[in-house]
């Protein structure tokens, strides 16, 4: 007779939303199962349905405080399409390109010097009690204004072009509302400087905290997986539009320059009862052995280069840093130094877009083509949101209202990864039949890397406590024998 | 989204700041968004001697909000609430946190001032949670019939919060707010 015992972990803190983990151990104490469950849903895609299309991109932001723009601009690159757009003017284009600048580098500056730094700064074992931001002011806090001061920065840029820092309303099918003025772009450019030096030094400060524990860097929650990102048309970093590349761990390149729009054509979603966040994976390599891993760390390995010069420079250290022998780098925890360099870039990109005339040019509305047939009319924006690969899929009817909406959020493509990510770590720290603190800890850091959002991926509302169980199973039977769990102001109970 | 007043001539004007929170696709959450929206309309049209006074609107708190309320003397933030109550109540709250809350991408407010005493070495503002009592939060609800009774008699209240002038005759009319859920 099999025995097997049942960790759950309830549900991850650090985390935007409402996680769970479970872990499934046999008689020898080896995790034979791992899951991160997300145990609430709220069915956006439904809550879509029935209106008219050109709400979408006002809507869909509501399903994220913390990455709204890449929604926004998703949803816009989608009824683009439904409204018959031919080209949108290259003023437009930048403006959408700045103002998803803005987005990326306020959301990785979040990430990383409010959520991810006091784990790196003070170690993945030090006391829970002062891992947190206002613990990393005590002790550093330099980096923790610059944190403050970057992530506002984002936020402005944000403002200048939609209005709002959060929810506004910029881009509308066909192009943008509204121009940059010349004081808002006078404003930013003051700053912009500042920003780009505060992201190098925090670039440069995510490299050594890397390089600092090098060994436990390379091998902290590690697959092998391949990366899926959109890449520009000469193969280079990309964020608002391109076409998709997947690189298999071995560097050679499964897909290239493929449109976009066909996604359907070459991934698949697979549902699991477990689990209100789907599956995504390459249909082709089926659902085992399809599975991949997207943001920082994808299109940092996916890129030939990055276009400012700063950034570019750092992302060649960083690519030199993949262990001998290696075509990808797969260390899960590099997904915050990769981070920091996106966020460099974002900054000097800014810069560069804060000096173009064009986006002080009211030349805003592309030429759309009027509609040609009643029917079914289809529109797939595909960005990079902050966590990755977003797409957004809508069909609507004659009388423009949205009939089916798809939406495969970055969080959404990690799913199998964190997974395995959990299964490595647990692997790796679960001894004996003790719960402990420490790997809650040490599970939580795995996922933190994916800067999971869970309430874009299932629309959750964030409740943090914390609980743990451990379970017999026995002839299919879950018998609960210990149980740990951690409040909503971080104590330990047991 | 920031919405300011700021005609700083009278002698005892303080600097009052108010944070609405709330998703406006999220039923009873979208009380506080929706109550940004009337009294920043009432802000525009209302005749009242000089005053500072600054709303935000935000999906939820984040640290760089330290930023906004870096000179705010006193600090009003309405957000609906789980807690069942019959009423509206107004909680004081504290910039000393004793334990370590688990923040994901938004903040508690306890955290938030905590933050801005680090940040600024001072005291954060004094500040006072308007905790609005929600019945339904699923996506797509409208207002329950409740909580649209709560907006009104809110709005008349933080519009007599504005009207204040100075911080005592503020506190008054606060404290004649039920401090804990009936």
């Amino acid at each position: 007779m099999s025995t097997t015992r049942r960790v759950v972990i309830d549900p991850v803190t650090r985390v935007e939303g409402h996680g769970k983990v479970t872990l499934l151990l046999d008689e020898n104490n080896h995790i034979q199962q791992a899951r991160l469950h997300i145990v609430e849903f709220r069915g956006f895609e439904k809550f879509i349905q029935g209106r008219p299309y050109w709400e979408l991109p006002l809507v869909v932001q509501r399903l994220c405080g913390i990455c709204p723009v890449s929604h926004h601009l998703a949803a816009a690159k989608a009824i683009d399409q439904i409204a018959g757009l031919t080209q949108l003017t290259q003023p437009a284009e930048k403006l959408r390109r700045l103002l998803h600048y803005g987005q990326t580098l306020q959301s990785h500056a979040l990430h990383f010097f409010h959520l991810a730094s006091p784990d790196l700064l003070f170690g993945f074992d030090s006391d829970i009690a002062k891992r947190n931001i206002v613990g990393v002011i005590k002790a550093h806090p330099e980096i923790a204004l610059h944190g403050v001061k970057i992530r506002k920065f984002g936020q402005e840029v944000i403002k200048a072009i939609s209005g709002k820092r959060i929810h506004g309303i910029a881009a509308v099918a066909g192009g943008m509302n509204k121009t940059l003025s010349k004081d808002e772009q006078q404003a930013l450019q003051k700053e912009v400087a500042e920003i780009i030096q505060w992201c190098q030094q925090s670039t440069t400060l995510a490299r050594n905290l890397y390089e600092k524990n090098l060994v436990r860097h390379r091998e902290f929650a590690t697959i092998k997986t391949p990366f899926l990102s959109l890449v520009d048309k000469d193969g280079n970093w990309e964020i608002y539009d391109g076409q998709l590349r997947v690189k298999d761990p071995d560097g050679t390149r499964y897909l290239d320059q493929f449109d976009a729009h066909h996604y359907t054509n070459i991934l698949s979603e697979q549902v699991k009862s477990w689990s209100y966040m789907k599956f995504p994976f390459l249909k082709e390599r089926g659902a085992d052995l399809g599975w991949y891993r997207v943001g920082p760390l994808a299109r940092i390995n996916n890129c030939n280069k990055l276009t400012t010069p700063l950034a570019e420079a750092e992302r060649r250290i960083f690519m030199d840093s993949r262990p001998e022998g290696e075509e990808t780098f797969q260390a899960t925890l590099a997904y915050h130094w990769a981070r920091m360099i996106e966020t460099l870039h974002c900054a000097e990109a800014i810069q560069v877009l804060l000096n173009d005339p064009a986006c002080q040019s009211s030349d805003l509305m592309g030429k759309c083509l009027p509609k040609s047939s009643d029917g079914i009319r289809t529109g797939i924006g595909v960005i990079e949101a902050p966590r990755g690969t977003l797409f957004h899929h809508y069909e609507v009817n004659d009388e423009d209202i949205v009939t089916r909406a798809n939406l495969i959020v970055s969080t959404t493509n990690n799913n199998q990864a964190m997974n395995e990510s959990i299964r490595q770590v647990a692997n790796q720290y679960l001894s004996g039949r003790e719960l402990n603190p420490d790997l809650l800890n040490q599970i939580e850091v795995a996922i933190r890397a994916y800067d999971p959002c869970l309430s874009c991926a299932t629309h959750a509302m964030g409740k943090m406590p914390l609980e743990v169980e451990l379970g017999i199973i026995k002839n299919k039977q879950i018998t609960v024998i210990d149980r740990i769990s951690r409040n909503a102001e971080g104590l330990m109970q047991q | 989204m920031n919405s300011t007043l700021n005609t700083p001539s009278v002698a005892d004007a303080f600097q009052l700041s108010f944070i609405f929170i709330g998703n406006p696709s999220r039923g009873d959450d979208a009380v506080g968004p929706l109550l940004f929206l009337e009294m920043e309309e009432w802000l525009q049209h209302a005749k009242m001697p000089e005053r500072n006074i600054q709303l935000l609107n935000t999906f939820q708190l984040e640290p760089e909000l330290c930023c906004d309320i870096k000179e705010t003397e006193r600090l009003i933030i309405i957000d609906a609430s789980i807690i069942p109550a019959n009423t509206a109540w107004m909680e004081t709250l504290s910039d000393e946190i004793s334990s370590s809350p688990l923040w994901t991408h938004a903040m508690p407010p306890t955290a938030l001032l905590a933050l801005y005493k680090k940040i600024y070495h001072r005291a954060a503002p004094k500040t006072c949670l308007l905790h609005i009592p929600g019945e339904s939060f699923e996506l797509g609800d409208t207002l329950s019939v409740s909580v649209k009774a709560h907006q009104e008699r809110c709005r008349v209240f933080l519009t007599a919060l504005c009207q204040a002038t100075s911080q005592t005759s503020l506190d008054r009319l606060i404290n004649a707010m039920p401090a804990a859920p009936d």
